[in-house]
């Protein structure tokens, strides 16, 4: 491998959770977010000589999905732009100062999984596992979809504060 | 951060937000970096989740995943494979790790903001001409624990646990819980609902404890009485056992003996008797305000007066007092009831609310006075008077989220202004009360003093440099601030989250007494 291509490679990957997370805030289709990654990495890889290494790549690259998210939102017919130019500059600022400690975290969430009810399980993992949308999951469950996007808001609230927890073993 | 953005976000994230939800969740990221902040968050966790959950990092206990059609895991590289082989070769695998074995990153540290606490035992519901001593609460004001001291008039307080009293000065209580007070001296007549049974009130003569009833106290220098008008109630004498009493009966105090007597429910003003006594209460002072407003409408120093009186229903004209100053155009605002069931006001909660104005002229000095209910405090500013743009000379009075009254005064582009800032005027246990705010700034001499309910709460000058010729209005807002233009179709939210009532300029400084003397005339 050679300089440019490790260099790349090794920012691209470190870079790549936040992206990830960037472009799914916005592309909710999951074949249609693999497909945004990865023009985001090839936009990326294309202009990697134009970078400069003393700013920040997460930054940089979250910039260039978000150039990605606005190319496919105008290309998707019928789905014009959601959020504007100016709330979406607002996003990538915030993904970019956002914080990074990712398997720690997936270890907690699964403690704090575990202590969910039931029916709040049930209902996060039709939404995680299954890709429900919540109307869905109301009527799988006889439920008003309403209830259920309560009952979302609810179940991330509750490991938001369990993550946060003092009780919870910080590595 | 308030409830109202995460619920947004989290049914944004569900795709279970309408179209025009969509706008105003696009509105208050692009205004607020702390929502954009609070947007990545909970978007971190959801993806988290999400790509947890489906790499199986994350266990599922209830649900298997079946994938196919265009939930299907595709290969995230089959469109960079034929470009870019070489990074196919060699990224790969690291890649494809990150992409479906690792999860991005639920947030460091999400901080959530404090929930909302309010603080009392009890609640002023109404009141009858009350003087208090020391402590004045007003309507609608959270009662703690402590001492009150009603000199005189009537006042209904609402306990938490469902006890209704009312008190009839001279009286003197004391709060100790939510199911339990001291009657000092003075009349207070109980309504105990079946869930607050068990509701005790101290006296220097012993204890009552209610069983479900509605019951009566009297006690002064001469008398001590307890009446029995609905239910049973059982009686704790400081030196006998406890006594049952049921409705018609009574018990008479005195240094020597207790004796029975017969309940007379005529003594005590009760709820109902309150609701008319406060229903005939507001109408007077509805009449008040109104005379007062006639003589208003000549005031010499008065430069524009929107009484929003009468304002018929569908209007969306605001009209002004003096043919000097064309009517207002209400944009957005609803028609409300106001301070007083007669009287309107407008509620600028609507998103864009605003009315617009046109100020003409040049000021050596102003004075803005409103009455505002405010319902929440969730944009980083929020507006009660604002010019247009906000050029040199060019007022800005408005509400900061943290509660405190901003004025400033534009002294040209680029250049740092002076904030007047006021103490905290509103938080979350004033959101029923209406409040009379006032501003007052005086160009020669820089000043700018902050009123509410009639007293002066702070006074600042800015220094020479931060000073103006001339005060410049022009077109302005009441309740909003931002106009879209066609190459910026975007605008600030800076909307009142509340009601606006009575808006007036003069075009001077009022003295205190003459804004004690517009609280005092136009208070509820």
């Amino acid at each position: 491998m050679d300089r440019f291509t490790a260099d790349f490679t090794r920012q691209w990957t470190a870079a790549l959770p936040m992206v990830s997370a960037f472009v799914g805030s916005m592309v909710f289709d999951p074949s249609d977010r693999e497909d945004v990654l990865q023009d985001c990495a090839m936009a990326a890889v294309t202009s990697f000589d134009r970078f400069d290494s003393s700013r920040p790549f997460t930054a940089w690259a979250i910039g260039i999905a978000r150039n990605q998210i606005r190319l496919y939102l105008r290309r998707k017919s019928g789905d014009p732009l959601i959020l504007d130019d100016r709330a979406l500059d607002q996003l990538v600022s915030a993904f970019s100062g956002a914080r990074n400690d990712q398997e720690q975290q997936l270890d907690q969430l699964e403690t704090c999984l575990s202590g969910l009810k039931r029916r709040a399980r049930e209902i996060c993992e039709l939404r995680y596992v299954r890709n429900l949308k919540p109307s869905a999951i109301g009527e799988q469950l006889g439920i008003p979809a309403n209830t259920v996007s309560k009952a979302l808001q609810r179940i991330r609230e509750e490991l938001r504060d369990c993550l946060n927890s003092p009780s919870l073993p910080q590595e | 951060m308030n409830n109202d953005l995460d619920n947004l976000i989290h049914r944004f994230l569900d795709e279970n937000l309408e179209r025009d939800e969509q706008v105003v969740l696009s509105r208050l990221l692009r205004d607020d970096p702390a929502a954009a902040k609070r947007f990545a968050e909970i978007s971190i966790l959801h993806d988290t989740l999400r790509s947890g959950f489906r790499s199986g990092a994350l266990p599922s206990q209830h649900t298997h995943a079946t994938i196919t059609g265009s939930d299907r895991n595709p290969s995230p590289f089959r469109k960079i494979q034929p470009v870019l082989p070489w990074l196919m070769a060699t990224a790969a695998t690291i890649v494809l790790f990150l992409v479906w074995k690792s999860a991005p990153p639920p947030p460091d540290k999400i901080t959530s903001a404090p929930e909302v606490r309010d603080q009392g035992f009890a609640i002023l519901t109404h009141g009858i001409n009350p003087v208090w001593s020391d402590i004045s609460p007003i309507e609608g004001d959270f009662l703690s624990a402590g001492k009150l001291e009603l000199k005189s008039g009537l006042a209904q307080i609402e306990f938490l646990s469902g006890v209704l009293i009312v008190l009839e000065g001279d009286a003197a209580i004391e709060i100790i819980s939510p199911d339990e007070m001291e009657l000092h001296r003075g009349k207070l007549r109980a309504l105990v609902p079946p869930p607050a049974v068990g509701f005790q009130i101290h006296t220097p003569k012993g204890t009552v404890v209610d069983l479900g009833t509605e019951f009566a106290l009297n006690l002064n220098d001469t008398q001590a009485e307890l009446h029995v008008l609905d239910g049973e109630v059982e009686w704790h004498g400081h030196s006998q056992e406890k006594t049952f009493l049921t409705e018609g009966k009574g018990l008479e105090f005195s240094e020597r003996q207790t004796r029975s007597i017969l309940a007379d429910p005529s003594l005590f003003t009760g709820p109902a008797r309150l609701s008319q006594l406060v229903a005939k209460h507001r109408g007077e002072r509805f009449r008040q305000w109104s005379d007062h407003y006639e003589k208003l409408t000549s005031h010499p120093k008065l430069l524009a007066y929107f009484p929003m009186h009468p304002l018929a229903s569908g209007t969306r004209e605001l009209k002004p007092t003096s043919s000097r100053i064309q009517p207002g155009a209400i944009v957005g605002a609803k028609i409300v009831q106001g301070r007083w069931p007669e009287k309107q006001a407008l509620d600028f909660s609507p998103n864009g609310s605003r009315v617009r104005v046109h100020i003409p002229g040049e000021q050596s000095a102003i004075t803005y006075s409103v009455w505002a209910r405010i319902d929440s405090l969730d944009r980083q500013y929020n507006a009660l008077f604002l010019t247009d743009n906000y050029g040199y000379g060019e007022p800005h009075w408005q509400i900061l989220e943290d509660g405190r009254l901003f004025f400033s005064v534009g002294i040209g582009k680029g250049k740092l202004h002076h904030i007047f800032h006021s103490p905290v005027i509103w938080d979350h246990s004033k959101t029923e009360q209406w409040l009379h705010l006032v501003t007052s700034y005086d160009v020669a001499t820089r000043t700018c003093v902050h009123y509410l309910n009639g007293a002066e709460i702070s006074r600042d000058s800015a220094p020479p440099e931060k000073g103006v010729d001339a005060l410049v209005l022009g077109s302005s807002q009441i309740g909003n601030w931002g106009l879209p233009t066609r190459d910026d179709p975007g605008f600030a939210v800076r909307n009142l989250n509340g009601r606006l009532d009575e808006f007036a300029i003069f075009n001077a400084v009022l003295s205190p007494e003459e804004v004690r003397d517009l609280y005092e005339n136009g208070r509820p």
